[in-house]
């Protein structure tokens, strides 16, 4: 995904915030599992936040490398794997 | 839980909510998105729509999108006799976590025996096959009752035809329920449907399955009374649920009004955290033989039981008194034969 990549949340997918989890849950039906929720760990809620329409991945991973004690290599790691999974469950486009 | 409507096409004979439907007093859409807008605040995910017949209203769609547009989890429970083509798209397209339908009877005479519904039999059954056409959740489930103890083992292995036995990977599609209520208003026709201990049984003794879930249950240690036996209320009342009525009187119980409130004149927290507690302080006042009894914790006694049975939330209920015993006695005799 390239660093100037601008990603814009799925209207249709909410957000809730319980006992401190993110968890994701699809209004309409995003695979063939049909029960799928998503929980997100702090940072994945972090990076889910930022995601605005306007930021570029790239001032993102600016965001979490002030935010969390990770190197950037880690960061790159972790936003790589979230992405992909955010696209496939079509959570961001 | 909410109830959306009392209301329902069916009549069945061990309905607990005949007798209380009242159209024009049921809430309206925009009363339920206030509701429910009030218990998402406050962090609630699981949601079930029930009856009544939900899917009576014609609005009920308009309710469920709005749910679904919160982020609830939500449950239908449904007789399954309304399923228009609008409302299976529309769950496919948004579906529910699970639809769980009363299939009470797996021949049409046994069936519609107890819906007292010509017809209905034929409605639920090509239902449950759209459902299942269209990879909808679907779990059945039964109540155990005179007309149709026989059939609960072969509702179970068709359901189980139709929409596959549950492995360790995939949860229960069918489950069955051996206890019928008074009704709402009082009404104790439903109760002439009870099955005996022994009927219950027996009805169980015909599916392995079933059989082997309550062999474990006989086996196992009475489980501990959760609070002091001085309580009333030792079930999670409130702390794990809450019920909302047609009307609006959100209730910690289905079976009770006690501390319930009207939520077109108290918020839902106030109500959830101010009203509902009160019910942790209520402690016996007579001597009833329910509190000491060496049973309370295998017996279907609870206060709100009680109440709905006999006007009086301490009286022994002979019936669960009578399951109880016998229960007991197999324990007993289980332990004897080790």
């Amino acid at each position: 995904m390239k660093k100037n990549n601008v990603l814009k949340k799925n209207p249709d997918m909410v957000a809730r915030v319980i006992d401190d989890e993110t968890i994701l849950m699809p209004i309409y039906k995003t695979s063939d599992d049909i029960n799928c929720i998503y929980t997100l760990n702090k940072s994945a809620a972090f990076i889910w936040d930022a995601i605005d329409g306007k930021k570029t991945i790239d001032q993102i991973k600016g965001l979490v490398f002030k935010k969390f004690d990770s190197t950037p290599g880690e960061i790159d790691k972790e936003m790589a794997g979230l992405l992909k999974d955010l696209k496939e469950i079509k959570a961001v486009k | 839980m909410l109830e959306l409507t009392y209301r329902c096409g069916l009549d069945c004979v061990h309905c607990y909510c005949k007798g209380s439907e009242d159209k024009k007093a049921e809430l309206s859409v925009a009363d339920w998105k206030k509701i429910i807008e009030e218990f998402y605040k406050e962090g609630a995910v699981f949601l079930t729509f029930t009856g009544g017949d939900p899917l009576i209203r014609e609005d009920f769609l308009e309710i469920y999108s709005y749910a679904k547009a919160k982020g609830f989890l939500v449950t239908i429970f449904t007789n399954g006799q309304l399923f228009t083509k609008k409302i299976i798209d529309y769950l496919v397209k948004s579906p529910p976590v699970s639809i769980e339908i009363t299939l009470n009877g797996i021949t049409r005479d046994t069936y519609e025996s107890i819906t007292q519904i010509k017809g209905s039999f034929d409605k639920a059954v090509e239902a449950i096959k759209k459902l299942k056409e269209n990879k909808l959740p679907v779990i059945l489930k039964s109540n155990c009752l005179k007309q149709n103890k026989d059939e609960i083992a072969d509702i179970k292995r068709w359901t189980e035809d139709l929409l596959g036995k549950p492995d360790k990977s995939k949860r229960y599609n069918f489950k069955y329920d051996p206890m019928i209520y008074p009704r709402l208003d009082g009404g104790r026709a439903p109760c002439e449907q009870r099955l005996s201990f022994g009927e219950i049984k027996e009805l169980r003794r015909k599916d392995p399955d079933i059989w082997e879930e309550y062999q474990r249950g006989v086996r196992a240690d009475f489980p501990d009374l959760k609070r002091d036996r001085k309580y009333l209320y030792r079930c999670n009342a409130w702390m794990s649920q809450f019920f909302i009525d047609p009307y609006g009187r959100l209730k910690f119980c289905m079976f009770t009004q006690k501390f319930s409130v009207d939520l077109k004149k108290i918020s839902f927290k106030e109500g959830f955290y101010k009203v509902f507690p009160k019910v942790l302080n209520e402690t016996f006042k007579t001597d009833s033989k329910c509190k000491d009894c060496e049973l309370r914790s295998i017996c279907y006694h609870c206060p709100a039981r009680a109440h709905l049975e006999t006007g009086d939330e301490e009286a022994p209920v002979p019936y669960y008194c009578e399951l109880a015993k016998a229960m007991a006695k197999e324990k007993v005799l289980i332990e004897a034969s080790k």
